[in-house]
């Protein structure tokens, strides 16, 4: 072991390939049998993901990723597809319907047991296990949908912002809820907060319309809205515990267009800019394509989620296959989050391996080979951190 | 329920089919399926009354379903590009309905589906495809995801080509959203309906396409270039219909070379053995889970063939694309009634005093009462059940005297 690393190590320096600013490594979350994307962290280490099955079947399923294990949750009876996109403690909600269908069930996958807590499509939880979606419903002679909020056994419409339709896309840990609607005639559709039960517009860039996607504990919400120029950005908003807009800023782009999909407690902010999956840091914009290593076969379309630890999920291709990924830090071989002892004692292991369809985890630069590089690229990463 | 559907279904087959075969079809598992979906829209059309409004908003889209890519960043051979049409008439009491061009503006939108541009990568490919660069979710014609229709021929509105994905808003994939088609006279709503906007990207090439470690597009163009003799490989992106024609994006191609839709049905029509699937059309068209062949036809056990036939003869040569259709007057032969216009398909033509077949029938592939329930709202809402428009009411302000005339607009 000992002589194949000091070997593997002047391999390495004589042809690293893990340049300065690529920090990150990207590990596929795996697939049910077709394209996967990934769309929240559960909060106990897995990643809340939706998967096509089989080609012949191709009907997408739920689906966890968890320490490179995937988990295929299903859909309702009476249902053929279904998507997920949140998760509180040990729940997976998820909407299960049929195209043929006008009616969306909402799936909870508890523990491993499958069951539905009424008809709305829920789209975002808390940690309380409040959850919100929307409903399909009627105004007039008009099939609309409305956001909803299921809590405690019991769904209530949460109206809109005096339009024929409104969804809720997130509620944090303090049960602020946001997403949202049209106004009078439809005419625009505009971000908004629900307060005291009532929705209220969180205002746009300046231009007609924007939707709010996430909001996090600290009360940061991010979405996008359209500038005066008609262009669609990234937009955070920062809501004081009343609920009203302190702060709304324009996040930037990388050109054409960007739209904000996810916020940590940090207040890293991820979403997508031309096709690109990007970051904002402290407010500034970075391609995440920039951020792991070039030549590794991915191209990152999408982030949709970060978590407090900075991992970020979303979808993009490796070789051309469409599939969800993870992105951590260099050297943080278990994919927790933290770079630590336990990082150290597995890059060892898997090294030892040498085989990377078996064990990937010292693939650090993701080149498919494990060898010298790797090992130059963990040891800069953990000495990095995270 | 299903007895109810089965009653609801009953009289327009009696029309076509003997005793005998309407037996087999309700006997079998397929329209046993279908008739549960169809017992959602009888759910439906309880729940939504129908109106009368002085105007009277028809929409529909001409195909019935729009098939694109979701990745356009190495081959394009379709781009999101949807076209809704609509037509309005005016109901007055005492007078005939008139069919209102002017003096009005129709507006559309998809509220739960309002943009794609992160949904697919057309935009940022866009350029390198086809040499526009587009404002992201803006279609090649100029129609946005929402926005006011043009007035176009046979007395309709159309937005053309509306850039919609298969995704709505919230993530989940919808081929079947729901658009507001909405009139306004001097600045107020004077009506409206909703009508399906059909696109998918379900296109399952990857069911041969499928080399490990290559895209469907790089495989698929390798190919190309082993077959053809072509260097595709080093001119990615590839827009297809650069050198196929191809009458659905208006493209002329190149001359010599086989139409797109010829060439695509006749190099796959001795190869689809392979893949052994109950219907060979949806390895192609969307497809296993889109099952955009919805219609009434569908629900009285008709597959693809039954009206396209074969995918040679579709590939055929002699058969101009988008052009030489399957024609309703080649099985339907009601006495007294006439179906399309000389030279136009079903899509394109109009009848009963200037009114689109489409107003009354609904979209191809989702000719009402259809197995999706969304296809059928807009009759329920209008009449207070699915399938064809045939209630006089709708559109007149009281019963004609006269026989109905079922009769073709040239």
């Amino acid at each position: 072991m000992r002589n194949q690393l000091i070997i593997a190590a002047m391999a390495g320096a004589m042809c690293a390939n893990v340049s300065e600013g690529q920090t990150l490594r990207a590990i596929s979350l795996g697939t049910l049998g077709g394209q996967s994307a990934a769309w929240a962290f559960d909060g106990v280490g897995r990643i809340v993901c939706s998967s096509a099955t089989q080609p012949r079947s191709n009907l997408f399923h739920p689906m966890l990723s968890e320490a490179g294990v995937v988990t295929d949750i299903g859909v309702l009876p009476g249902t053929t597809n279904a998507f997920a996109f949140a998760a509180s403690g040990d729940s997976v909600f998820g909407m299960s319907y049929s195209f043929a269908d006008l009616t969306i069930k909402a799936l909870r996958w508890q523990n491993g047991v499958m069951g539905t807590i009424g008809n709305f499509a829920p789209r975002g939880a808390n940690v309380s296990g409040q959850v919100v979606g929307f409903e399909n419903t009627i105004t007039g002679v008009l099939r609309v949908e409305h956001a909803c909020l299921w809590s405690a056994g019991v769904l209530t419409d949460l109206g809109t912002l005096g339009g024929n339709y409104s969804w809720a896309y997130d509620i944090n840990a303090a049960g602020r809820t946001v997403g949202a609607s049209t106004i009078t005639r439809d005419s625009q559709t505009r971000p908004c907060v629900w307060v005291g039960g009532l929705a209220r517009d969180l205002g746009t860039l300046g231009g007609a319309d924007g939707q709010a996607y996430a909001i996090s504990d600290a009360g940061v919400v991010v979405g996008w809205s359209k500038t005066a120029a008609g262009e669609k950005h990234g937009t955070a908003w920062a809501l004081n515990s009343a609920g009203a807009v302190v702060t709304r800023v324009d996040l930037g782009l990388l050109s054409g267009w960007s739209y904000a999909y996810g916020v940590n407690g940090s207040g890293v902010v991820v979403g997508t800019s031309n096709s690109r999956a990007v970051v904002w840091r402290g407010g500034v914009i970075t391609d995440l394509n920039t951020e792991i290593p070039s030549g590794t076969g991915w191209r990152l379309d999408m982030a949709s989620a970060v978590d407090d630890a900075g991992r970020i999920c979303g979808w993009g291709t490796l070789f051309g296959q469409p599939v969800a990924y993870l992105l951590v830090c260099m050297a943080d071989t278990t994919a927790d989050g933290v770079v630590d002892g336990a990082d150290f004692v597995t890059f060892i292991n898997s090294f030892g391996a040498g085989d990377p369809a078996v064990d990937s985890a010292a693939d650090v630069n993701g080149d498919g080979i494990i060898d010298g590089n790797d090992f130059i690229a963990f040891v800069n990463g953990f000495t990095a951190g995270c | 329920m299903i007895s109810t559907a089965i009653r609801k279904l009953l009289p327009p087959l009696r029309r076509f089919l003997s005793r005998k075969k309407r037996r087999r079809i309700f006997a079998s598992p397929v329209v046993l399926v279908g008739l549960l979906g169809f017992g959602s829209l009888l759910i439906a059309s309880a729940a939504v009354q129908p109106v009368s409004s002085e105007y009277v908003v028809f929409a529909y889209n001409e195909l019935g379903m729009h098939c694109m890519q979701q990745d356009f960043s190495e081959m394009m051979i379709l781009p999101p590009f949807n076209t809704l049409r609509a037509q309005v008439v005016l109901k007055r009491t005492g007078e005939d309905p008139s069919i209102v061009t002017t003096g009005i503006a129709v507006r559309y939108a998809i509220p739960a589906n309002t943009h794609s541009s992160d949904k697919c990568n057309f935009w940022s490919n866009s350029h390198a495809l086809l040499g526009v660069d587009l404002a992201p979710d803006v279609g090649l014609a100029g129609f946005g995801m929402a926005g006011t229709m043009a007035p176009v021929a046979d007395l309709q509105f159309a937005a053309t080509g509306i850039p919609a994905t298969p995704v709505d808003d919230t993530g989940r994939e919808n081929p079947y959203p729901l658009a507001t088609v909405s009139v306004e006279r001097n600045g107020a709503v004077v009506g409206t309906t909703q009508a399906v906007v059909p696109v998918s990207w379900e296109m399952s090439c990857n069911l041969c396409h499928n080399t490990p470690g290559q895209s469907v597009a790089t495989t698929i163009l390798m190919a190309h270039d082993r077959l053809h003799n072509t260097t595709l490989i080093q001119q990615k992106p590839v827009f297809c219909a650069q050198c196929h024609s191809d009458a659905a994006v208006g493209a002329p191609g190149l001359p010599g070379l086989k139409t797109l839709s010829g060439a695509m049905h006749t190099s796959h029509s001795t190869r689809m053995a392979a893949v052994n699937l109950v219907n060979e059309c949806y390895a192609c068209h969307p497809g296993f889970r889109t099952q955009c062949q919805r219609d009434v036809h569908s629900l009285a056990g008709m597959t693809c063939n039954n009206c396209h036939t074969s995918m040679a003869a579709v590939g055929s040569p002699t058969r101009r694309p988008w052009i030489d259709e399957p024609r309703c007057a080649t099985c339907h032969t009601r006495p007294g009634f006439e179906f399309e216009q000389a030279g136009k398909n079903f899509r394109d033509s109009v009848g009963h005093k200037g009114i689109a077949c489409m107003s009354c029938h609904g979209s191809p592939h989702a000719i009402t009462p259809a197995a999706n329930a969304a296809d059928n709202l807009q009759a329920i809402v209008k009449q207070g059940h699915a399938g064809t428009i045939n209630t006089c009411s709708v559109c007149h302000s009281s019963t004609p005297t006269e026989p109905f005339p079922h009769v073709r607009g040239d």
